[in-house]
C-alpha cells in the first residue's frame, strides 16, 4: 500500500512536467511573423527579412492607430537562413515565431542565381509549415518589397497572397506544388510573381504579375504575364476560375467567367516525336456582351462559344510555342502526362525530355459551354 | 503463478488495433515509398495480407494450448530445455523493442513539441505512467485502457482523413506498376509486413482470454481494420505529397500539419502527437507486461511485478544507447527488425512449434 501511494505521488509530480511549462513561451514573448523575405546578398551571405506584427497596433486600427504601421520589417544577415534569423533576433525583444507564416518572398536576383542552396530549412524545420505561398519579387529585393505598405491589408504580405488567390491561384499550395515539380522530370517549376506599383515615384502597393519560370537547377529563366500564366494553368487544370474576353465577329466583344477550367491532355507516340492533343474545357457565365447578339437565342450563344473557343485555342497554341522556343522548360507538365500515359516510353526519354519538349507537336481545341448569360438577353440600351 | 487475468474478445481487438496503427502509420510509409514510389500502397496491401495470414497461424498455434503463453507451450511441445532455449529470441526482441519504441515516441514528441525540456524528463514521465498502469492491473488494465484509447485513435484518424480530402490528387498515384515493377513492389511490402506481424504477441496475450471461441475472429478483424487504416493513410500521403514522402520522417504528421480547411481548421498537429502518444502508450505498456510476465515464467519466479523493474531499467538503458534518431527510427527497423526479428521470431519459431505440435499429436492419435 505504501508503495502504491508513492507511485501516485510520482504520477502527480509527472503531471507537473506534462503541462509542458518547460517549453512555454508566452504569446507576449513571441514575434509573430507573417511574411518572410530571402535575398542572396553575395555568394555566401543571405539576408532574411520578416514582417512582424505589432500586436498593440492591430486592435485600435479604426480610431487613432490608422496612421501607424501595424507591422515592422526586421532583417538580418548570415551564411544561411538560421544564422540570419539569429542576426535578426538581435533587433527583436521577442522570439521569432514562424508557424503562422503565410508567404515567402524571393528577390528577383536571388531567384536568378538559384534557390537550391537556401531552401532546405523551409521543409526541415518542424516549426515551419509546408502550406505557404511563395513569390518572386520582380525587379526588387525581398527586403525592399516587404517594407512597402499596402492600403488594403494591415499585413502587406497577406495582401500578396490574397491577390494571388483572387486571381484564381491556389494560394498556400504553391510551395508544395513547387517542390513536387522540382522532384519530377516532367514538369518545370514555376512561382508566382509580384511587382510593386508606383505613381509619380511613390510606391502605392503591389500587383500580381504572372509566373516566374524555373529550370531544374532552380534558377529563374523567364516569366509569364498574368494572362499567360492563367492560360498556362488552364492547360494544367490548376486554375480555380478565370475571366476571358474575346472578339465576336462581325463586330463587338464579350467577356465570360469560366468557373471550372480544366483540360484533358492525350499524348500520342509518333515514329520520331511525341504529339499532344489538348482539349481545354470550361463552363462559363457570360457577364458582358458588347455585340448585337440577342443572348436569349441559343444560336447566339453558340456563335459566342465558337468565337471564344477559336481565340482561346489560338492563344494557347501561341503560348506553348513561345515557352518551347524561348525557355524550353516544360511548365505545362506534358512530361508528366506522357509519364502517366506511356510510362515505358517515358523511361527511355525522361533523361532528354528538356530537348524533346522543344520540338513536341501540340494540337489544341477548346470546348467552352456557356451556361448562363446574365440578367438580360439583348443589352438594355440596344434599340433594336 | 496463477493466470489471474481475464481479458475479453473486444479488448483483444482494440489492443491489437491501437498497438498496430501507431507505429505502422508513423514509420512504414517512408520506407515503403522509398522502394515502391507511388505504388507503395500496393506493397502495403501485399505486406498486410501476409501479416494477416501469419496472424492466422499465430492464433491457431496459441489456441492449441488455451490458457498458456508461448513460454509455457513451447516447453510442452519441445520439452523443457529445448522449449526454453527456443523462446530466447523473443526476449531479445521484446526487451529491445521496448527501448526502441520508447525512444521513437520520445523523439517524435520532442521533435514536434519541445525544444527546451530535457529529453530524460519526457522519457521518465512516460515510463512512470506506463509502469504505474502495468504494475497495478497487468494486462487487464492495459486491455481496458486500449478499449477506451483504441476507438479514440480510430475516430481521430478518420477525422484527419476527412479534413484532408480537399487536398487529394488521385493523379499522383499514377502511373500504377509501370515505374516500379513487381520486384520493387514486393520489396516495398517488407516494412508493413514486418511491422504488422507484431501480432505475434498474441501467442502470449491469448493465454489471458476468457472465452477462447472467438479469438480467431477478433484477432483477424483487428488486423483487417489495421490494414485498412494503414492502406488509407499511405494512399492519402501519396495523393498529397506524391513521392516527396520518401524524404519525410513522418509523412502522416506532415499530412496533419498540412490540413487547412476554410481558414479556421489549421495547425492541428498537436492532435496527431496525442494520437501517436496514445498508441505508443498502449504498446509500451503491453511490451512491458509481456516482457516481465514471460521472463518471470521463464525463470519460474512467482512475482512478475518484481521483474518489471528490471525490464524498465533495461528499456531505459537501451533508449539512451541509441545515439541519434537515425539509429532508433531507421537503423533499428532496417538492420535488426527486418533481417533478424521477422524471420526468426515471426516466422521460423512459430512454424517450427506448430509443425512439431501437429506431427506429435498426429502420432499420438495413431498410437
Amino acid at each position: 500500500m505504501k508503495f502504491r501511494i508513492s507511485l501516485i505521488m510520482i504520477a502527480i509530480v509527472a503531471v507537473v512536467f506534462t503541462t509542458g511549462c518547460w517549453d512555454q513561451v508566452e504569446l507576449n514573448d513571441r514575434a509573430i511573423e507573417m511574411a518572410w523575405g530571402i535575398d542572396q546578398v553575395s555568394k555566401s551571405l543571405v539576408e532574411i527579412s520578416a514582417q512582424v506584427i505589432i500586436p498593440s497596433r492591430m486592435q485600435g486600427q479604426s480610431s487613432q492607430g490608422s496612421q501607424q504601421k501595424t507591422f515592422q520589417v526586421v532583417s538580418g544577415r548570415g551564411i544561411n537562413t538560421l544564422e540570419a534569423v539569429q542576426d535578426m533576433q538581435r533587433q527583436l525583444s521577442r522570439v521569432v515565431f514562424r508557424s503562422h507564416r503565410r508567404a515567402i518572398f524571393f528577390g528577383e536576383d536571388t531567384a536568378k542565381q538559384g534557390l537550391t542552396d537556401i531552401l532546405d530549412t523551409y521543409t526541415r524545420d518542424p516549426e515551419i509549415r509546408l502550406r505557404t505561398d511563395v513569390f518572386v519579387v520582380k525587379g526588387m529585393t525581398a527586403k525592399d518589397f516587404l517594407s512597402v505598405s499596402f492600403p488594403f491589408e494591415s499585413i502587406p504580405g497577406l495582401g500578396a497572397l490574397k491577390e494571388h488567390t483572387a486571381m484564381g491561384g491556389w494560394g498556400t499550395e504553391v510551395f508544395l506544388d513547387f517542390l513536387l515539380s522540382v522532384n519530377s522530370e516532367g514538369t518545370a517549376p514555376t512561382l508566382p510573381l509580384i511587382q510593386v506599383t508606383s505613381q509619380h515615384g511613390r510606391k502605392t502597393g503591389f500587383e500580381y504579375s504572372g509566373r516566374a519560370i524555373f529550370n531544374k537547377q532552380l534558377r529563374m529563366v523567364g516569366e509569364l504575364s498574368s494572362t499567360q500564366a492563367q492560360l498556362a494553368f488552364w492547360i494544367k487544370s490548376k486554375n480555380r476560375y478565370l475571366t476571358i474576353g474575346g472578339k465576336v465577329p462581325p463586330k463587338g466583344n464579350v467577356a465570360i467567367v469560366i468557373l471550372n477550367p480544366r483540360s484533358h491532355i492525350v499524348s500520342h507516340l509518333g515514329k520520331k516525336s511525341v504529339r499532344f492533343v489538348i482539349t481545354l474545357y470550361g463552363d462559363g457565365n457570360l457577364r458582358e456582351n458588347n455585340t448585337e447578339l440577342d443572348m436569349s437565342k441559343t444560336d447566339s450563344i453558340h456563335i459566342v462559344e465558337r468565337a471564344l473557343e477559336r481565340q482561346m485555342s489560338k492563344r494557347a497554341l501561341a503560348l506553348i510555342a513561345h515557352v518551347q522556343k524561348d525557355y524550353g522548360e516544360d511548365i505545362f507538365g506534358f512530361g508528366d502526362t506522357l509519364h502517366i500515359q506511356h510510362p515505358y516510353y517515358w523511361k527511355k526519354v525522361k533523361g532528354s525530355w528538356d530537348s524533346i519538349f522543344r520540338h513536341v507537336q501540340v494540337r489544341i481545341s477548346t470546348r467552352i459551354s456557356i451556361k448562363r448569360v446574365g440578367l438580360t438577353g439583348l443589352p438594355l440600351h440596344n434599340r433594336k | 503463478m496463477k493466470g489471474a487475468f481475464n481479458i475479453s474478445n473486444s479488448q483483444i481487438f482494440w489492443l491489437l488495433v491501437s498497438m498496430e496503427i501507431g507505429m505502422a502509420t508513423l514509420l512504414t510509409i517512408t520506407m515503403a515509398v522509398q522502394v515502391a514510389k507511388q505504388d507503395a500502397w500496393i506493397s502495403t496491401l501485399l505486406g498486410s495480407a501476409v501479416a494477416i495470414l501469419l496472424t492466422f497461424f499465430y492464433v491457431k498455434l496459441a489456441m492449441r494450448y488455451p490458457g498458456k503463453t508461448i513460454i509455457q507451450f513451447s516447453q510442452d511441445i519441445l520439452g523443457m530445455w529445448l522449449g526454453k532455449i527456443i523462446v530466447i529470441p523473443y526476449f531479445v526482441t521484446w526487451y529491445s523493442v521496448f527501448g526502441a519504441i520508447l525512444r521513437q515516441v520520445v523523439d517524435f514528441i520532442y521533435l514536434s513539441l519541445f525544444t527546451a525540456t530535457p529529453v530524460w524528463i519526457i522519457t521518465v514521465v512516460i515510463l512512470v505512467v506506463v509502469a504505474y498502469m502495468t504494475y497495478v492491473g497487468g494486462i487487464e488494465s492495459i486491455a481496458r485502457c486500449a478499449e477506451v484509447i483504441g476507438p479514440i485513435i480510430v475516430v481521430m484518424l478518420i477525422i484527419i482523413f476527412i479534413l484532408s480530402i480537399q487536398d487529394l490528387h488521385a493523379k499522383r498515384l499514377l502511373p500504377i506498376y509501370a515505374d516500379t515493377g513487381w520486384w520493387l513492389i514486393t520489396k516495398g511490402a517488407i516494412p508493413s509486413m514486418t511491422f504488422l506481424s507484431e501480432s505475434s504477441i498474441l501467442m502470449v496475450l491469448l493465454a489471458f482470454l476468457s472465452t477462447q471461441e472467438k479469438a480467431m475472429s477478433s484477432s483477424l478483424w483487428a488486423m483487417v481494420v489495421s490494414m485498412v487504416i494503414l492502406l488509407d493513410t499511405i494512399m492519402m500521403v501519396i495523393m498529397i505529397f506524391g513521392t516527396l514522402a520518401e524524404k519525410m520522417w513522418y509523412p502522416l504528421e506532415q499530412l496533419v500539419r498540412y490540413i487547412y480547411v476554410m481558414e479556421f481548421v489549421q495547425n492541428v498537429d498537436s492532435i496527431f502527437v496525442i494520437l501517436f502518444l496514445l498508441s505508443g502508450f498502449v504498446k509500451l505498456a503491453m511490451y512491458l507486461f509481456v516482457a516481465s510476465y514471460s521472463t518471470a515464467q521463464w525463470f519460474g519466479f512467482q512475482s512478475w511485478r518484481t521483474v518489471m523493474w528490471v525490464v524498465l531499467g533495461i528499456g531505459y538503458i537501451i533508449t539512451i544507447l541509441f545515439k541519434n534518431i537515425d539509429v532508433a527510427t531507421v537503423e533499428y527497423p532496417s538492420q535488426f527488425w527486418i533481417p533478424y526479428v521477422f524471420p526468426i521470431c515471426f516466422i521460423a519459431i512459430p512454424f517450427i512449434l506448430l509443425l512439431v505440435d501437429v506431427i506429435r499429436r498426429g502420432i499420438r492419435i495413431k498410437t
